[in-house]
């Protein structure tokens, strides 16, 4: 039993850090580092939550959320790619000030909104009573469903499409790609655009998914830890799964022994952070990275 | 970033804080339409809670020096572009050294209790930097990321020290006994809470001008300019980027002590709660420059006491503030975005 529901709320937890990862995945390959992921992450959390809580039709929640974290990333897109300012610096401004806004707007409104009922879980019968995996893999809410089709939406998108071929252009030599006729700054808006997308999804899958509530602060540094799985999964799509379920997978440990094992839960909590960490350093040591990350180019005429 | 340290001439400068202000206006006051409150209360409710009187002054001054004293820690890694997110949990590190030592002396008189806590609480912020620098320098570790976990694992543990082997006798809530009276730091304006830290950073402001000024800071800025070509003249590499992210860690440390022997006078786990990122964000607004960070540290202590004005005085949550925060450094990068053009990279 023990093993059974750690791996089942371990893939919970891992959909919303998988959705967002997802996200900075496509844009980190075309060159665009999102510090401000976690402010994409929230605007989709409170969005998706407050259209819930209104209508209770979770299409229009994750619709909202979508449209949440696309917002935020066109404020990305328009002043880091087009106006050409420093990545993370931007990234630094929307950290800080998205979640900020969503707190404030919560706080006001707070006596409007409710707690909204938790998804139902969508089993798939005969595989779902699958032993050891089957609950994990086969009965969980419809994010979970909705991130396994967009991981393979997004590997044949970034491998077997031109469109694919032309960000990682752009993510390791745009000047490069510019001579060869490729829109670079339109190529990298796309991808930044669907960056937010995923990362509103994600924050949506977490409050409207996972909780079935908002608190201010709720993405709880999560749009970091996107950062550091597609680090570690090297920007590809397969290496970025397994590495959201190692986060995901240790935070449902972390539950798990809060309540059956004698240790102080505080400590219990840096776990999943150290899993971060040691992360960060394998990830740093088989790096593959974008070469042109956090680069800013400029117009055609102004490269030849 | 390199054009931002460049703006350091009186009239960008001026235009820079100007643009500041004039946005800060603006735009809060459509952001208290948004939520609902009258913008005319909501502003003077946030003035009188951070200059309307000698009390309110006070606390606009013990935000001020917190913030500015890490802003200015910070100045030295910026200058080789790293971007050291982890103030919160190197002035939790800073706290928790200059408890433990307050403790450790028990009744030492001031004299021996006062320096003995600023320093350990210094060696704490710096140590709780020095993991990221070495996991930077050596093993090419993002500093953003890696300071952003030791946040968290800071947090967890104060959480478990004050709630454990810390917690302060029969309290309910996270929290250690009282620091001894001695350990505490004297105040300079009768009538307020502010605090003898302020000293500490009118020092800091001046050492960093003179840093500025010497060999050791035309180094960074070399280094900062080109990390390929400073290599070449043999600047920079390893030892400095361990170096600089223990002076930012340092001074968060400074800070956190601030907090515990100046203004609690006992260790929460909250203690870096209202300051945290800020100290970051007046470095970038003070454009790198000790007079412009004097200046961005009062926006922001002011805009951090004012928000929390707001609760009491016109009935808005005080997180409006890091929404304000947020559009003027979007303000600032935007408006230098156009000297930003050359690429980042050496």
């Amino acid at each position: 039993m023990f093993v059974e529901s750690m791996l089942e709320a371990g893939v919970r937890l891992t959909v919303p850090l998988l959705l967002v990862a997802l996200g900075e995945l496509i844009a980190e390959r075309a060159g665009v580092i999102n510090i401000g992921l976690e402010g994409k992450m929230a605007a989709g959390a409170y969005a998706g939550f407050v259209v819930m809580a209104g209508t209770g039709d979770p299409w229009l929640a994750a619709l909202a959320a979508v449209l949440a974290g696309a917002t935020v990333s066109a404020v990305m897109a328009g002043v880091a790619i087009w106006g050409q300012v420093n990545q993370i610096l931007v990234g630094f401004a929307l950290f800080i000030m998205v979640p900020g806004l969503v707190a404030f707007l919560y706080q006001q409104h707070t006596t409007t909104l409710v707690v909204t009922p938790a998804l139902d879980r969508l089993s798939l019968p005969g595989l779902s009573d699958l032993p050891v995996i089957g609950g994990a893999l086969f009965s969980q809410n419809g994010f979970y469903y909705g991130v396994v089709a967009l991981c393979l939406l997004v590997w044949v998108w970034m491998h077997r499409t031109r469109f694919g071929l032309s960000v990682t252009a752009c993510g390791h030599d745009p000047e490069v790609a510019l001579s060869k006729g490729i829109a670079v700054r339109w190529v990298r808006t796309r991808a930044t655009l669907a960056c937010g997308a995923l990362a509103g999804l994600g924050g949506a899958a977490l409050t409207v998914g996972a909780l079935g509530s908002f608190s201010p602060g709720v993405t709880g540094g999560r749009g970091f830890v996107a950062i550091a799985i597609v680090i570690l999964g090297r920007w590809s799509v397969g290496w970025t799964v397994l590495a959201a379920l190692a986060i995901g997978l240790s935070d449902a440990l972390r539950l798990r022994l809060g309540s059956q094992v004698d240790f102080p839960v505080q400590l219990l909590a840096m776990l999943p952070w150290l899993v971060v960490l040691v992360m960060l350093i394998a990830g740093a040591r088989f790096a593959k990275m974008p070469r042109a990350l956090g680069r800013n180019v400029g117009a055609a005429q102004s490269v030849t | 970033m390199k054009r931002l340290a460049g703006l350091s001439g009186p009239a960008r400068l001026a235009l820079s804080l100007g643009a500041a202000v004039a946005a800060i206006v603006a735009i809060s006051a459509g952001l208290f339409a948004i939520g609902n409150a009258d913008p005319l209360v909501a502003f003077r409710a946030m003035y009188r809670g951070s200059f309307g009187s000698w009390v309110s002054f006070g606390e606009t001054l013990i935000r001020f020096a917190p913030v500015t004293l890490i802003a200015l820690g910070l100045v030295p890694s910026l200058r080789i572009e790293l971007f050291n997110i982890g103030a919160p949990g190197q002035i939790g590190l800073g706290a928790l050294f200059a408890t433990l030592a307050g403790f450790a002396l028990g009744g030492a008189p001031p004299s021996v209790a006062i320096p003995v806590t600023f320093v350990a609480a210094a060696a704490g912020g710096a140590l709780w930097a020095l993991g990221p620098g070495l996991l930077r320098a050596y093993f090419r570790v993002n500093e953003i990321l890696s300071t952003l976990v030791f946040n968290f694992l800071a947090l967890y543990l104060l959480q478990y020290l004050l709630t454990g082997p810390l917690h302060g006798y029969r309290s309910n809530i996270a929290q250690s006994d009282p620091l001894p009276k001695e350990a505490w730091l004297p105040v300079v304006i009768d009538g307020t809470r502010a605090h003898a830290g302020l000293f500490v950073v009118l020092a800091a402001i001046v050492a960093l001008w003179l840093v500025q000024r010497s060999p050791l800071g035309y180094r960074l800025r070399l280094f900062g300019a080109g990390p390929n070509l400073a290599r070449r003249a043999g600047v920079g590499g390893p030892r400095l980027i361990v170096w600089t992210m223990c002076v930012g860690g340092a001074a968060a440390g400074i800070a956190g002590w601030m907090q515990v022997a100046g203004v609690d006078h006992r260790l929460y786990d909250t203690v870096a709660d209202p300051i945290g990122y800020m100290g970051l964000f007046a470095a970038l607004l003070g454009v790198l420059h000790p007079v412009g960070i004097f200046f961005s540290g009062m926006v922001f202590a002011a805009l951090l006491r004012g928000g929390e004005s707001l609760q009491i005085g016109a009935n808005i949550s005080p997180e409006i503030i890091s929404a304000l925060v947020g559009l003027i450094l979007l303000l600032l990068a935007a408006r230098s975005g156009r000297f930003t053009r050359a690429s980042r990279e050496a």
